[in-house]
């Protein structure tokens, strides 16, 4: 772990780097909220009902928020780096190194995640008590959502790491990069509660991992979920890390197989 | 001016055939564009199923809108996106000089050699999208409205174009970064859903300081409802201000970037 | 005639810097500290058609300043200058159809597609009409031999591949004046030579004028006749290679490699600059004694395993230019 603890600091060092972004963002991220929240309001209106699959105006707002804050967590460009990494032949010389590739990139990115989940998730998750009538969540929600959180930070992770590992046989995979957030965006909740969609897709949804990343943590927050089923999810979200992170072992074992003597 | 023109179609050409190489990935690509512009109109319809909607707009009508705002985002896209990309790219790696070796003036060089071929497929999708509103609303492009719809996408492009000029000259003057181009992007959010949604205070920036509102909201308007004399100039007049602005600022960061080198 | 005329040429920038290490990335974040530099410090020279000139100095010297501003991509604080009857930064868009850059370190080809689509985009920039263009190419594609990549993609071509075809790039438009900032680094010997007499065969077929930037000696000495050398934004030194050669090449470094140690060399004209258990790095004053009675006195008295005999390196000369 202790050689790690470089990795974590040197993106933390490129997240400094980037500081103008960071900060950029506190002021960019607000706007999709406050899209949203005329959005809603105007339909709210409009439709002349207290409740929308679900969700009262107050809560529609709160999970917009909570939007905000997971999408802090639950964010990765390794396939970027990693075709990078492949194209130009960093990848297998990397092999040589007394570090795991995969921790190394999955360290890498926390370290720049610190400075937005400390500059950003958490400074809008304040704001948004203080004056976006969120509500505080009882202490076994909160937990539930921590954890999940974290669960979903690894899954967004390792989904990208996947479409990474798929440029040993692609080369160019800028269309899956480019495909993946918009996708997995709509898929997760994170442009409209899934309770809206068709009920079957909604039982679908219950075995694919993407409403794990968003709509799961926000739901567990909100108090959407009786205890069991919380339980239950969980361990459906701890499975979908389990198996994914099994599939990329598998991947980076056989390209290792197919590229490492090719001198890739 | 013939210059300019070759410049464009050599530009072109030479981004098709850059594509060519890697034929999987574009392919990929296109089709990822696609669904991407697909999910606006995607999360309307779960929005029109479940609610009452966005007041003011039917279903129809609110494709109608999304598909303008996807073409003009689209027009954007393909011809002058790629602008403040390149600049930025280039300025960080100290790259720039080569624009300036060009024999052109410097904003001409970057319109006409700009291409982005992934805007193509959004236009594909704003095309598809628009003609199946036109259908299922009966409208007839052989209309005064329509060609004042026409002459407001165009107005839409213009202000795509002065856009990138402000972000390119931003960038000059203050960061060498993305930060900016992030910040047009969010603010486009604004344009996404039409302006009944929004109330007075960002219908009004949206129309005068930061017109975006050109991109789709007018246009739908006007094709659907009409519009006065006085009306097209309100929502034009702005987009030239901030064109005349952009350039103002463009030519202001040419000036700093000579003098300093980056 | 004069093509190129620089009268007391000033410029002064304003940097910023940040110190390596986490402590002062996060301090970066709040306070950033500029500093004022003078690049030119006044400097004024001519150049004539036809000419190659060498245009040598370390790092930071200045070089580079110059070049952007002849090039019209640089306002210069201060000064005159007139190219080819332009002021370059004002004239810019006109201009710089008239001149070709090369930069060594920088890409100049659209990295995806190969070379020849690249120059069809430039005969197009540049209004050449088909036939000159054909003409042209054909007689560089010769000169050059590279007729069997120019339809590769710039991505897959070596360096040297990659150089030669950007100096194409750069004189289909038949420039007056080309700049070339360090055109043979990085490339092996031969690529070196073949870049070097195409160099010379434009100059003399077409009347090209070049002004080169480089750090090998070897560029300097089979181009150029002239050299300017700049050190702290000052011209140390504008004047014939020869001159400076007699004058300041009057010395050379050898480096030995002993097989077993010894201690004490001792030669009237030489100077131990370094000695180690297995090596020595002497300095030889060619006015005082010749390297060949040097190697006579090694000879005798050392078991050496290698040997080699080298040029001080520019810096050195440059430096006893400027503290003359």
């Amino acid at each position: 772990m202790r050689k790690y603890v470089g990795i974590i600091k040197s993106g933390f060092k490129v997240a400094i780097a980037y500081r103008f972004e960071f900060f950029v963002t506190l002021i960019t991220a607000p706007i999709s909220l406050i899209v949203f929240y005329f959005l809603w309001k105007s339909i709210f209106e409009y439709t002349g009902v207290g409740i929308l699959q679900g969700f009262t105006f107050t809560e529609m707002v709160s999970y917009y928020l909570l939007n905000l804050v997971v999408g802090f967590f639950t964010w990765s460009r390794i396939e970027r780096w990693m075709e990078e990494d492949i194209r130009y032949g960093h990848m297998i010389k990397d092999l040589l190194k007394p570090v795991n590739y995969f921790f190394q990139a999955f360290y890498f990115e926390l370290g720049l995640s610190a400075l937005g989940i400390v500059v950003q998730a958490i400074p809008f998750f304040i704001i948004g008590l203080v004056f976006f009538d969120l509500v505080m969540a009882s202490w076994i929600n909160i937990a539930f959502f921590v954890v999940s959180l974290l669960l979903a930070h690894i899954l967004y992770f390792l989904i990208s790491y996947i479409i990474g590992l798929t440029a040993f046989w692609f080369q160019r995979i800028e269309g899956l990069s480019r495909a993946k957030k918009p996708i997995i965006h709509f898929l997760s909740g994170g442009l409209i509660p899934l309770t809206f969609m068709p009920l079957m897709f909604q039982d679908i949804s219950k075995f694919l991992p993407f409403q794990y990343i968003r709509f799961i943590p926000i739901s567990f927050y909100l108090g959407k979920y009786e205890l069991n089923s919380m339980f239950t999810l969980l361990a459906i979200q701890v499975i979908w890390v389990l198996l994914l992170y099994t599939l990329a072992h598998v991947m980076w074992n056989n390209a290792f197989k197919k590229f490492a003597g090719a001198g890739a | 001016m013939k210059r300019n023109f070759k410049l464009l179609w050599k530009s072109w050409a030479l981004e098709i055939s850059s594509h060519m190489a890697y034929k999987t990935n574009f392919a990929i690509k296109m089709l990822a564009f696609i669904i991407m512009d697909m999910i606006g109109p995607l999360v309307a319809l779960l929005i029109y199923k479940n609610t009452a909607g966005i007041p003011g707009w039917t279903f129809e009508e609110f494709i109608l809108f999304t598909g303008t705002l996807t073409l003009v985002f689209g027009f954007g896209h393909a011809a002058v996106i790629m602008m403040p990309a390149r600049i930025i790219d280039d300025v960080r790696q100290g790259h720039f000089d080569k624009h300036l070796l060009r024999p052109f003036k410097s904003l001409t060089y970057f319109l006409f050699s700009s291409p982005d071929i992934d805007g193509v497929a959004e236009i594909t999708v704003g095309l598809i999208l628009v003609s199946w509103a036109f259908v299922k609303l009966g409208l007839t492009v052989f209309s005064w409205n329509f060609l004042i719809y026409i002459f407001l996408i165009i107005i839409g492009f213009i202000f795509q174009y002065a856009v990138m000029i402000m972000i390119s000259a931003l960038a000059f003057l203050f960061v060498k970064s993305w930060a900016l181009f992030d910040v047009f992007f969010t603010l486009t959010n604004f344009a996404r859903y039409p302006l009944t949604v929004y109330g007075g205070g960002i219908t009004f920036f949206l129309t005068f300081m930061f017109p975006i509102a050109i991109s789709a909201s007018y246009p739908a308007d006007a094709l659907l409802n009409g519009i006065s004399g006085f009306g097209i100039l309100k929502i034009v007049l702005p987009v030239f201000l901030f064109l005349f602005v952009s350039v103002w600022f463009w030519n202001m960061a040419m000036k700093k970037y000579s003098s300093a080198g980056g | 005639m004069a093509i190129i005329k620089i009268k007391n040429l000033r410029k002064v920038y304003k940097t910023h810097k940040r110190e390596a290490g986490l402590f002062n990335a996060v301090k970066s974040l709040f306070v950033r500290h500029y500093e004022t530099k003078h690049a030119l410090k006044g400097i004024s020279f001519e150049v004539q058609k036809g000419e190659i000139v060498g245009f040598i100095g370390p790092n930071g010297a200045g070089k580079s300043t110059t070049i952007k501003v002849i090039s019209g991509v640089l306002f210069p604080t201060e000064g005159e200058v007139n190219v080819l009857g332009f002021t370059p930064w004002k004239d810019r868009v006109k201009y710089v159809e008239n001149i070709g850059v090369v930069f060594g370190q920088k890409p100049q080809l659209v990295w995806d597609l190969p070379p020849i689509d690249s120059y069809h985009l430039n005969k197009d920039i540049y209004g050449i009409p088909e036939k000159v263009f054909n003409k042209r190419l054909n007689y560089m594609i010769k000169l050059l031999d590279i007729g069997d990549f120019i339809k590769t993609p710039a991505r897959d071509l070596s360096l040297g591949e990659r150089m030669k075809c950007k100096l194409v790039a750069a004189m289909l438009h038949n420039p007056k004046l080309v700049f070339l900032d360090e055109p043979t680094i990085g490339l092996d010997v031969i690529a070196k030579d073949k870049l070097r007499d195409f160099i010379k065969d434009t100059n003399k077929r077409y009347g090209t004028t070049f002004i080169i930037t480089t750090h090998d000696m070897q560029d300097i000495e089979r181009l150029c006749k002239r050299i300017i050398i700049i050190n702290h934004g000052e011209i140390v030194y504008d004047g014939n290679l020869k001159h400076i050669k007699s004058k300041a090449l009057s010395s050379k470094v050898l480096d030995v490699k002993l097989l077993e140690s010894k201690d004490h060399f001792k030669l009237k004209g030489c100077r131990v600059l370094k000695v180690g258990k297995y090596g020595m790095k002497i300095k030889v004053d060619t006015n005082v004694t010749s390297i060949k009675k040097v190697m006579d006195y090694l000879v005798d008295n050392y078991d050496f395993a290698d040997l080699t005999i080298s040029d001080p390196p520019i810096e050195e000369i440059i430096k006893k230019i400027y503290e003359k």
